[in-house]
C-alpha cells in the first residue's frame, strides 16, 4: 500500500513536473502554438491488431496531397494550438505500410500522369486530420479521397473516414499525433482489402468507416 | 503502471475541474464609455461538426470519484465510436462546408451596424494561447479593446439539433485594466428547429440535397450569434430579471428535452434570444410565437 501511495505521489509529482515544462514550452514558441512532428509510427494501434495478409498485385503509390481546408493545425491541447506543417510525407509513408498486409509496394513521382503498366496506381489526397478531446479521451479524424487506377485509367474513386481513439495520459502533444496514427493505422486494413478486389479489376464501396474494430471479416 | 499513469492524470483532470471562470462578468460603464474601437479575434479550432457525445452521468451519481471516473471514460469512447459509424455519409455529404469562411463574412457583415466601429477582424483555427492573448492586449491603442470570440458547434447526440456554443471576452490594453480576467464574459448558445425524429433519420435529412438544411442552420447559428455578441454588451446595464418576466423554452439536451428559462430581450417569428437564468445568452426556436403568428 505505502509502495502504492509513493508510486502515485511520484507519478503526480513528475506529472507537474511536465506541465511546468509544457508552459515553458509554450512560453518560448510565443504566440504561435506548440509545434508537433507528424510522425508516423507503424506500430500505434489501440487494439494491437496485427496486419492480416491480403496483398496480391503490385502497388504504386503517389505522393499524398494534403487537401485540408485547415493546413495550420491539428486540434489544440492544454497548451494551446497544435501546429503541424505539411502532413503529405505522414500519409505517404503510412499508405507505404499497405507492404505489411503482403502487397508490394513502390513510390512513385507525382510528376508521371501515367498509371502503371502493373498492379494498381493508388492517388490520394488527405481532405481532415484533426484531434478532440472529450473529458479524458482524445479522438482522432481522418479523411481521405483516393483514386486506384490500373492500366486502363480511373477504376475507382473512393472516400474514407477514419477516427482512433486514446485515453489523454499526460497531456502531451506527441499523444496527439499517435492518435492520428491511431486514425491512419485504423484506415489502412480497410485499404488493404479493397485492394484485395481492385487488384482484380473489380469494384468496390463507394465509402467506407474504418474505427477501431477493423474491417468486417 | 498503465493504470497509475491513468489515476495521476484523473487527479490532476479533477482538480482542474473544480476552478471554473465565472459566467458572466460585464464591463463597467466607465470601461464601456471608453471604447472606440474593437479588435475582433475569431478562434474556430474544430475543423468540422462533431456529434456531441455527451459524457456520462456515471461518476456524478458515484459521487464524482475517482473510479466514477474511469468508467466515464469507457462509456464516452464507446458512444464516440457509434456515432462516427453513423456520421460517415453526413460528413461526406459537408465535406465542402467551411465553417471559418461563414464565420468570418457573417460577422464583418453583422458588426458592421454595430454602435462601436470594428476596426479589424482575425480568423483563425489557432487556440488562443496566454502569450497570444498579452501580445493582441498589450497592441491595442487608447480607445481600442480586444473582443475574443471562441465557437464550438456540434449535433446533439440524438442529431436532431444543430448547436453552438460560443465563449465571448472583451480585454482591455493591460495597463488600463491590469487583471487576468477579461473586463467582459459572456457565454452565447445557439440551437436549431429540431430536424426529423432522430438517429439515422435525422442525419438522412440534415445530409439531402448537398445537404442544404446543414447550411441553412450553420448560417442561422452564425448569424444568431452575431446578433448575441451585439446585445451582450448592451445587456450588461440592464437590470436582473425579475422572477415574473421569465419564459420557458423546450430545450434539447442530446438524450430528452429540457427546459430554459429566461427573460426575452428579443423575439422574433419562430425564434427568440434570451437571458437564461444561468447567465447565458440563449437563441432558441420559438414554436408559440409561430404558432401566434399563424393564429392572427
Amino acid at each position: 500500500m505505502t509502495k502504492t501511495t509513493t508510486l502515485i505521489a511520484s507519478l503526480a509529482a513528475l506529472l507537474f513536473g511536465n506541465a511546468a515544462a509544457a508552459a515553458t514550452a509554450s512560453v518560448s514558441a510565443a504566440e504561435s502554438g506548440d509545434k508537433v512532428e507528424m510522425k508516423y509510427d507503424a506500430a500505434a494501434s489501440e487494439t494491437g491488431a496485427k496486419p492480416f495478409r491480403a496483398g496480391t498485385c503490385t502497388l504504386h503509390i503517389v505522393r499524398a496531397v494534403d487537401a485540408r481546408q485547415n493546413k495550420e493545425t491539428i486540434g489544440q491541447s492544454m497548451g494551446g494550438a497544435l501546429l503541424a506543417g505539411d502532413i503529405s510525407p505522414w500519409m505517404t509513408e503510412g499508405l507505404g505500410h499497405l507492404r505489411d498486409f503482403g502487397y508490394a509496394v513502390s513510390t512513385v513521382n507525382p510528376a508521371d500522369a501515367a498509371p502503371a503498366a502493373d498492379g494498381v496506381t493508388i492517388r490520394t489526397s488527405v481532405t481532415r486530420a484533426y484531434t478532440w478531446q472529450i473529458g479524458l479521451k482524445i479522438f482522432s479524424m481522418v479523411a481521405v479521397k483516393a483514386e486506384f487506377l490500373d492500366r486502363n485509367g480511373v477504376l475507382q474513386q473512393k472516400y474514407y473516414r477514419a477516427h482512433g481513439d486514446k485515453t489523454n495520459m499526460w497531456g502531451a502533444k506527441d499523444e496527439y499525433v499517435t492518435t492520428l496514427n491511431y486514425g491512419l493505422n485504423n484506415l489502412l486494413p480497410f485499404v488493404a482489402r479493397d485492394l484485395q478486389s481492385l487488384c482484380k479489376g473489380e469494384k468496390v464501396d463507394g465509402y467506407s468507416y474504418a474505427g477501431p474494430d477493423g474491417p468486417p471479416r | 503502471m498503465y493504470h497509475l499513469r491513468t489515476v495521476a492524470t484523473l487527479s490532476v483532470a479533477l482538480l482542474l475541474g473544480a476552478c471554473a471562470a465565472p459566467m458572466r462578468s460585464s464591463l463597467t460603464p466607465e470601461q464601456r464609455g471608453k471604447i472606440t474601437e474593437l479588435t475582433a479575434h475569431v478562434v474556430v479550432v474544430q475543423d468540422e461538426v462533431i456529434a456531441a457525445v455527451q459524457p456520462s452521468n456515471v461518476s456524478a451519481a458515484l459521487g464524482g470519484g475517482l473510479i466514477g471516473a474511469i468508467i466515464d471514460s469507457k462509456v464516452t469512447n464507446s458512444r464516440v465510436n457509434e456515432s462516427q459509424q453513423a456520421l460517415g455519409p453526413f460528413y461526406a455529404a459537408i465535406e465542402e462546408v467551411d465553417y471559418r469562411k461563414e464565420f468570418k463574412e457573417s460577422i464583418e457583415r453583422g458588426l458592421s451596424g454595430y454602435p462601436i466601429k470594428v476596426g479589424k477582424f482575425n480568423t483563425t483555427p489557432r487556440a488562443l494561447s496566454n502569450d497570444k492573448l498579452l501580445h493582441l492586449r498589450e497592441d491595442l491603442q487608447p480607445g481600442q479593446a480586444l473582443l475574443v470570440i471562441s465557437p464550438r458547434y456540434t449535433l446533439s447526440m440524438d442529431f436532431r439539433s444543430f448547436d453552438s456554443e460560443s465563449v465571448v471576452t472583451i480585454w482591455l490594453k493591460p495597463d488600463a485594466s491590469a487583471s487576468n480576467m477579461p473586463s467582459q464574459r459572456g457565454v452565447l448558445r445557439y440551437q436549431s428547429l429540431p430536424i426529423g425524429p432522430g438517429g439515422k433519420e435525422s442525419l438522412a435529412l440534415w445530409a439531402a440535397k448537398n445537404a442544404v438544411v446543414f447550411r441553412d442552420m450553420m448560417r442561422e447559428s452564425i448569424a444568431e450569434t452575431v446578433r448575441m455578441v451585439m446585445l451582450d454588451i448592451d445587456v450588461a446595464s440592464t437590470t436582473a430579471a425579475q422572477p415574473k418576466d421569465l419564459k420557458s423554452f423546450a430545450f434539447n439536451v442530446g438524450n430528452s428535452m429540457s427546459e430554459i428559462k429566461g427573460q426575452v430581450l428579443k423575439a422574433g417569428v419562430g425564434r427568440a434570444i434570451l437571458l437564461g437564468t444561468d447567465q447565458k445568452l440563449y437563441s432558441l426556436p420559438d414554436l408559440a410565437s409561430v404558432a401566434t403568428t399563424a393564429k392572427k
